[in-house]
This record gives C-alpha cells, structure tokens and sequence, in this order.
C-alpha cells in the first residue's frame, strides 16, 4: 500500500513537473546505434545493431513511433583436421511502439512499449551438412528513451528496450542504444 | 524551448573517451570467433573391447556440465575415470545452459570430454539452444550420427544399441520447430522408420535404447508424451532396456509395456540418469510404475551387458550416499 502511494506520488511530481502537456504535436527522426543481448540462446543474434526511428508526439504526451533495427549477430568457428564448425545469425527487427513523452527541460523521457517481429537470418555448418535458418518471430516489451534537446532541434540521447518472444518463453533479450535525431 | 548548448560537448575530452570505448565495444563484439575443436580421434569401433568380450562395462548419465558454476560434473568424470568403463553413453543436455561450442570445451571438455573417445552421445533440448545443435554435432566429430540428425546405432559387445533424437518440439526452451531438423518423432517421420528397420536387422540381439526425453516419469519435467511412439516402437521390438535423462534426478522403471503397464516377460526397463552434475529438479508426485527415486546424489549409472544379459547399479559420487543395484537380468530371447 505504502509502495503505491509512492508510486502515485512520484507519478503526479512527473506531471506537475513536465510542463509540455498542452505542446504542439511534434515529430522526430532519429538513428540509433548500440548493442543487445539475448538470453537462454547459444546466439547472439542481436549484438552490434543499427536502426533508425521515426516517431511523432500528439498533443497531451502520446506518442508513436516506428523502429527498424539491423544487428550484426554473431558467428563463431570451430575446427580440427577432420571437421570444421561454422556459425553466423544475424537479425532485422521493425516494431511499432505507443507511449508518452515527459519533458523537463531539455530532457525528453519516452517510456513505451511495442511490437512487432524480428527476422533472424543465418547458417549452421557442421562438416559439410549445412542448415539455412529464415525466422519470422513476434517480439513484445518495453522501452525507454531519454535524450536531450541540443541546438533547438537535435536530440541526442539513449534508448534502453528490451522484449521477449512469446512463442519461445526462454528468449529475452534487451539492448542499449545510442540515439541521434531531429526533431521538428 | 528548452535545450543543451551544443558547443560544450564539441572537443570535449569526455566525448573523444565516450567515442573510443563505443568503437572498441563494436569491434570486439563484431569479431567472429574462432575455436580449436580437440582431434576427431573417436572412432566407430570400442577399440579397447575387440574382439568383443563377454562382459562389457557403460558409465551413462546424461544432464552433465553446468558453465554458470555450482555443477557437480568434475566429482562425476572423477567417479567415471575410477570405474574405467568400456563406453560412456551421454544422455543429452551435456552442456549447461545453452550447448554452445565454448560450453562444450570449457565445461563438458574437462570433466566427461576426458573420455570423448569412447562416449556415445545423445542430443538433449539444451544443446538446441544453439541453432540446429551445431555445438553438440561439431563436438562429437560425427560419432553422434549425421550432423542435425542425431540418431544412429551400434554394437558394443553382443549388445546392439540405438541412440535416438526425442528433441521432437515439445520443449519451451527451444523453437518449436527444431523438430524440422530430422523430421520429428512422428509415426512417419524418417527417425522412426530408421528405427523400425534398424531393429528389425537386429532381432534376437541384446538391445539397448538411449534418448533424452524419459516416456515416463516422476520429477516435475513429467513423462514426455512427445517420445511416445519412440517409446511404442522400441517396446513392440522388445528392446531390453532404455537410458534417458532429462530429468535431473535417478529414476528406475520396470519393465513396462507400450502403455506404461508392467510387463515382466516382454517389457523395456527403463532408466533416468539425470545425475551428471546439474542441480537436481525434485519429484512430482511418484509415478505409479516407479521402483525407485532419488534426488540426492549425483552419479553413474554403471551397466554390465554380458552376452544374454544385464546388471546395473548406480554409483554415486564421493560424498553423496544414494546407491541402487540389480540383476543379472535376461535379454528378451
């Protein structure tokens, strides 16, 4: 009880303090770059990742935007004299995510959520038998954003999202990225 | 509107250190890795039991080297080098959590790796957790059937026996369509009508059945009803006995029938050997056929095939006090 009286009290000092409610709907573009993890798989088939984002705030904090992100996954090799071992996934990644925006000052915190799919991309090679994977999977879970506001139009900050798969329970997996836009 | 001067980040030595550590950061992590697989010595002949003796000695146990720490798996290879046995049968999930390639030489390498050359594996969901079980197919140097099958045959003594792949889809741990690698455990997939024909070509043999998924079961995994037509196959082959693990305890079955019924005069006894170093998992509730359980010792599951029968007994690791013994038990004639 103690925790959520708490909670709404950090959540009304939020408004109280973010004095943009009634802004002018306003839209941004940005680039981001980082890295993501995958937990409970023998690939990381996110890592090193480059994307970019579009999204538009409305009136009153709501807000949308669309993510597509590339990562580089990862590849390893394995050999003797008699066989060799050879591994690379890399992965794609577009989502849709709803949210709201805060901003104090030039700071703009976006918590969100969203969805969509990531496609993973690669190959399995043991001795000369080799297995091409091409996976559609949904992807759900949350997110974070918080840049600043520089030069008027310019936001440089950092995204933290992270998302799990819903058909394969033991998947989670999150990422940390760097951001860069415009907004205008 | 609010905003940061921009002009206070410009060459700032902060900025040039945030930029260096970013560009090692990818470079490291982009870097493919590149490991040394130990020699591909195995072979398909048991050479330290040829010609074949009368009486040949297996240490089986499956759930095997966990890499996050804690496992039990070098007390177990420890135990494993002091029986000497002719083979090793790994009964899957042998190296924890995910059967990479590095799990396999850094954790399972040292402990049950010390007897690769005689080991005959079994693929288990964990290794799976690598694409396509690559880690687990590469380890093995082919010993393990053809890569991304998984299941062969092979004669060890008098006895013959069959390794199958029960990885057939049900795991939440893994896609569920890894199946698709070998075709599943369907009635009509190709693994079932390999083993169908490799039975048949050796009836009236002593036979000896090993995957990883247990058809029946006490702990809190439960029976697996995705090997079941495995299951149903090997007992209408009247094989003599079965070594799964899975679950991460000891487990004994009599001999059952294709229903899980006791089946003195023609059934398929059936083990759980899940004590290869990884926490145990506990019990359910006890399944009615079995005859013994226990959760408190890691351990081997150390089988003598003599030319028309078996005696088994389970040897614990130093420390731990569980142990279980039986037979000599005739094969099927």
């Amino acid at each position: 009880m103690r925790t959520k009286a708490a909670a709404l009290l950090a959540a009304l000092a939020l408004l109280g303090v973010d004095r943009s409610a009634r802004a002018a709907p306003e839209s941004n573009v940005s680039l981001r770059g980082g890295y993501g993890t995958v937990w409970s798989s023998g690939v990381n088939y996110l890592n090193d990742g480059f994307g970019a984002s579009i999204g538009h705030r409305f009136g009153l904090h709501l807000r949308v935007e669309v993510v597509a992100l590339w990562s580089y996954g990862a590849s390893v090799t394995a050999a003797n004299s008699t066989i060799a071992y050879r591994s690379a996934y890399s992965s794609t990644q577009g989502s849709v995510g709803v949210g709201y925006e805060w901003r104090f000052g030039a700071l703009r915190l976006r918590p969100g959520a969203r969805a969509g799919a990531i496609v993973t991309d690669g190959y399995t090679r043991v001795g000369t038998a080799t297995m091409h994977d091409h996976h559609w999977l949904p992807i759900i879970g949350p997110s974070v954003e918080a840049v600043v506001l520089v030069a008027r139009r310019i936001e440089l900050g950092v995204v933290g999202e992270a998302f799990f798969v819903p058909t394969w329970i033991a998947a989670p997996a999150a990422g940390v990225y760097g951001v860069a836009g415009v907004a205008f | 509107m609010a905003q940061v001067d921009a002009s206070k980040l410009r060459g700032s030595p902060l900025t040039y250190v945030l930029v260096a550590l970013l560009a090692v950061a990818f470079v490291s992590t982009c870097m493919p890795r590149a490991e040394t697989l130990p020699p591909c010595v195995a072979s398909t002949r048991f050479d330290r039991i040829s010609p074949p003796a009368s009486v040949v000695t297996i240490a089986a146990v499956g759930d095997v080297a966990d890499c996050s720490g804690g496992g039990k798996q070098m007390e177990v290879a420890a135990l494993v080098d002091k029986l000497a046995p002719d083979a090793v049968f790994a009964l899957g999930d042998l190296a924890y959590p995910d059967g990479t390639i590095d799990e396999f030489l850094d954790c399972y390498g040292p402990s049950l790796g010390r007897f690769r050359e005689i080991t005959r594996p079994v693929v288990g969901n964990h290794e799976y957790h690598t694409p396509h079980a690559g880690g687990y197919f590469a380890y093995f140097c082919g010993t393990s059937g053809t890569p991304f099958q998984g299941w062969y045959s092979f004669d060890i003594g008098r006895w013959h026996v069959v390794a199958l792949n029960s990885v057939c889809g049900s795991d939440l741990d893994v896609p569920s369509d890894v199946a698709g690698d070998f075709g599943g455990c369907g009635r009509s997939s190709p693994q079932i009508a390999w083993l169908r024909a490799d039975l048949e070509a050796h009836r009236g043999q002593c036979t000896l059945a090993m995957w990883h998924h247990p058809r029946w079961s006490s702990s809190t995994e439960g029976s697996s009803h995705a090997v079941d037509t495995i299951w149903r196959t090997v007992t209408e082959y009247g094989v003599d006995v079965v070594l799964n693990g899975h679950a991460h305890d000891y487990q004994r079955f009599p001999a059952l029938d294709a229903d899980g019924a006791r089946d003195d005069a023609h059934g398929t006894r059936m083990f759980v050997v899940g004590t290869g170093g990884s926490a145990f998992s506990g019990f359910d509730s006890d399944h009615p056929r079995s005859e013994v359980t226990d959760d408190s010792s890691h351990g081997v599951l150390r089988l003598a095939l003599r030319d028309d029968s078996y005696a088994w007994s389970f040897v614990p690791i130093d420390g731990d006090g569980f142990h279980d013994e039986g037979g000599e038990i005739p094969c099927h004639p």
